[in-house]
């Protein structure tokens, strides 16, 4: 006998997979991702028989995939072959399932059925024969209730009894024509019957997998009839199998009222107002000024109890205490963000963002989805950016994480306050218009990436399934949020406590290994090199460079950046700083702050959902660029304007072309 | 019996899928979602900004793009 079976979860979106998933494997799971992309995998024991190992795959609708979720749950299925499929099938959608099951069929595993919701068919009286269904596919089938977790161990002891007794042949059968034509191209490439089907579906994919891609197979395309052919078969099963059919539920008058033409969008942004100010206000100021006094006691007692030597001591409390402070301090935001978006998700409400807010969105190439990020933006990245979850589009998803900083989050308007005293005290636009600029970068940088090749989606089509509202169980949000927070703590923590240490090393020290002040640091000499780069953007001042730089641990630490190298601060910083920038310079200085590269704790939030360094790294050229050409504009035209007005014509006049081009040829395209 | 384009349904009509003229990805998808030809499909509503359309088949609701549901006969 073997150590250890796998046993795969498979069945349609929303079908219930994670939560058996849950019930069946309790605290004993890990989530990990699949090689490569950022798609959660998750795989744990049975907790009463841990030879039992489970793997939650993505929902499919088939076993020809459509979006890169279901490529993953496909080429696992065909490739790494697990033991047995539990397929779940969501009673309340029979017929639906059953095209699911009957692919899975033509894998040749071992498959058992769980027949999953028998609480709500039991609430709305329908009787669902399991025998009927068996005896059409010859499979083990049993009703369960993943919510009320009836019939679990029945359902794991039949898995288990599958498990330890030899595969027999148990196909499903097409029709005779069919089946002819599937031996043939069995024989023809020497492959399995489930390929021979995929390829007579005409099936890219898989073609790609046999390394068939670049020949004309000469095969009929029988996608159609295949498809009849088992909606056929499942429609019969279904309607044998249900002795009603379904009457209307709840869902669509609960619909009525969010997905209302006037009630729609009022009810979206409480929601968001909601997850706002619980997890960007409540958790992300007050309790982050609690826990800062906290660790200022911390700090205060090490220097007074400890005799360290200077260094160590800096090391310790500048570095390493201030590093995991930042990183918990990001934990309480992430938790309630993670609560919310568990209950949005598993509610169903979170399908119906993406429908009300799609009809905004499509135009610049992203959907209903990105707009919570946006909004989180405003508080902070970190959530913004760990909220691209729910984006299930991957190309959008890039998209949205790469702008989601260009939003002014509430670490930049100090910054911002700072500036605007000492150059605009008496202008109360410029404030606002930080925002404005912000809202600009994005939907111009959105509509260039759309056009470029990593971000066109080629499926943008959208299709999408709302599913009925249901109240989300506890253990699954529990689960989720447990999850999220114990790898962002793991993951980005560990990138932010890194970096943490080496500002704090490189501002404190020369290259001869010296600790110094902050003048003569390494931070300072790197400052030196970089600052020519800024001197086309109107502060080539080193100071600046040094300041950007530490900006990158947190955006307000910029100010007390200048205020060391300045050595002043209150109104003494603003008089320095009047010296060191003229007011467009200034105004350039904030809008890169605004627009380059958010702070390292955002960063590895990137890094994270990108799932690459390569991501992170064009993520951050393309903020770096987007920041630089800006500052450049607004310096350099700023400067025009203020010396001759006329000079803003010419780059308008390009604007104007340019619009008018993009129109006309719009036009003609569409003509065509 | 009439023939119309899915996004021009009424509401309450039901209609019986015909044709579908999609690109043969988005038509595959939309099979395996529930709606293949000879399926009974109700429209229920639009997105308050008029775009995508609501359907209702069987049980399920799917949401399309009216350019989606333009490529898509229906018979009533
Ligand atoms: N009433 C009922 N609801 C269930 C049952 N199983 C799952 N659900 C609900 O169905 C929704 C989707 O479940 P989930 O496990 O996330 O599905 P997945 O997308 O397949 O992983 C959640 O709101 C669950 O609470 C069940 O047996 N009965
Ligand atoms: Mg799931």
């Amino acid at each position: 006998m073997r150590e250890l079976y796998t046993v795969a979860l498979a069945g349609n979106p929303n079908c219930g997979k994670t939560s058996l998933f849950n019930a069946l494997t309790k605290m004993h799971q890990s989530v990990g991702n699949w090689t490569g992309v950022t798609v959660e995998k998750k795989t744990g024991l049975y907790h009463k028989n841990k030879r039992i190992q489970i793997i939650d795959l993505p929902g499919i609708y088939s076993l020809s995939p459509y979006s890169l979720e279901e490529k993953i749950a496909r080429d696992y299925l065909i490739k790494q072959k697990p033991d047995l499929i539990i397929n779940i099938i969501d009673s309340l959608n029979l017929e639906r399932s059953l095209n699911l099951t009957l692919q899975l069929l033509d894998l040749g595993l071992k498959v058992v059925l769980a027949l999953n919701m028998k609480d709500e068919l039991q609430k709305k009286n329908i009787t669902l024969d399991t025998q009927k269904i068996e005896d059409a596919l010859s499979v083990k089938a049993v009703a369960i209730s993943a919510a009320k977790k009836t019939n679990l161990t029945l359902l794991m002891d039949i898995v288990w009894k599958e498990l330890s007794t030899p595969k027999e042949k148990k196909l499903f059968k097409y029709s005779e024509e069919l089946e002819k034509e599937i031996r043939k191209v069995q024989k023809k490439y020497n492959i399995d019957r489930f390929f021979a089907i995929k390829l007579l579906e005409n099936d890219l994919e898989i073609k790609k997998t046999l390394n068939l891609e670049n020949q004309d197979l000469k095969l009929v395309n029988l996608q159609d009839q295949f498809f009849l052919y088992r909606n056929k078969k499942a429609e019969c099963i279904a309607s044998k199998a249900l002795n009603k059919s379904l009457n209307k539920s709840i869902t669509h008058k609960i619909d009525k009222v969010m997905t209302n033409k006037y009630l729609a969008f009022p009810i979206f942004f409480f929601i968001i107002w909601l997850i706002y100010f619980f997890s960007v206000q409540l958790a992300g100021k007050y309790i982050l000024t609690l826990m800062e006094g906290a660790l200022e006691e911390l700090i205060n007692l090490i220097k007074t109890r400890l005799t360290l030597p200077v260094w160590a001591e800096g090391l310790l409390t500048e570095g390493v205490i201030r590093g995991m402070g930042t990183v918990l301090s990001f934990l309480p935001q992430i938790v309630i963000l993670f609560f919310f978006i568990a209950l949005l998700e598993s509610s169903g409400y979170m399908a119906r963002v993406a429908f009300i807010m799609d009809r905004l969105f499509y135009k610049i190439g992203l959907s209903g989805h990105s707009f919570i990020p946006m909004i989180l933006g405003c508080g902070c990245s970190v959530p913004a950016i760990m909220s691209t979850k729910t984006i299930k589009d991957f190309s959008q998803k890039k998209m949205t994480i790469i702008l989601t900083p260009f939003v002014p989050c509430s670490a930049k308007l100090p910054v911002f306050a700072l500036f605007i005293a000492a150059f605009f005290p008496n202008n109360s636009l410029v404030a606002p218009s930080m925002y404005l600029l912000g809202i600009l970068t994005v939907i111009l940088v959105s509509l260039i990436l759309k056009r470029t090749k990593p971000f066109i989606n080629p499926k943008g089509s959208f299709i999408m399934e709302l599913p009925p509202y249901r109240i989300p169980l506890v253990t699954n949000v529990f689960m989720s949020i447990w999850q999220k927070s114990k790898d962002f703590l793991t993951k980005a923590g560990s990138i932010i406590l890194v970096s943490s240490i080496s500002i704090w090393f490189l501002s404190n020290f020369n290259y001869k290994l010296e600790m110094v002040e902050a003048k003569y640091s390494l931070l300072a000499s790197i400052g030196h090199l970089l600052s020519p780069i800024f001197i086309p953007l109107g502060f080539g001042d080193w100071r600046a460079a040094v300041a950007i730089l530490s900006g990158t641990i947190a955006k307000e630490t910029i100010i007390s950046a200048f205020s060391v190298l300045l050595g002043a601060s209150g109104h003494n910083l603003i008089l320095s700083l009047k010296e060191m920038f003229s007011p467009h310079a200034a105004y350039s200085f904030m809008a890169f702050t605004l627009l380059c590269f958010p702070c390292v704790s955002a960063l590895a939030a990137t890094k994270k959902e990108m799932g690459s360094n390569k991501w992170l790294l064009t993520a951050m050229t393309i903020q770096f660029s987007t920041a630089y050409a800006v500052s450049y504009l607004i310096y350099n035209i700023g400067g025009l304007v203020l010396y001759n007005i006329w000079f803003i014509t010419i780059p308008l006049f390009f604007v104007i072309v340019f619009m008018v081009g993009h129109f006309i040829y719009k036009r003609l395209y569409y003509r065509r | 019996m009439a023939k119309k384009t899915l996004e021009r349904l009424k509401k309450g009509v039901i209609g019986k899928v015909i044709d579908i003229k999609c690109p043969n990805t988005i038509k595959k998808r939309l099979m395996d979602m529930g709606l293949c030809l000879g399926a009974k499909i109700e429209y229920i509503g639009k997105a308050p900004l008029g775009d995508p359309l609501l359907f209702k088949v069987k049980e399920i609701l799917l949401a399309l793009r009216k350019k989606v549901a333009k490529d898509i006969i229906v018979e009533i």
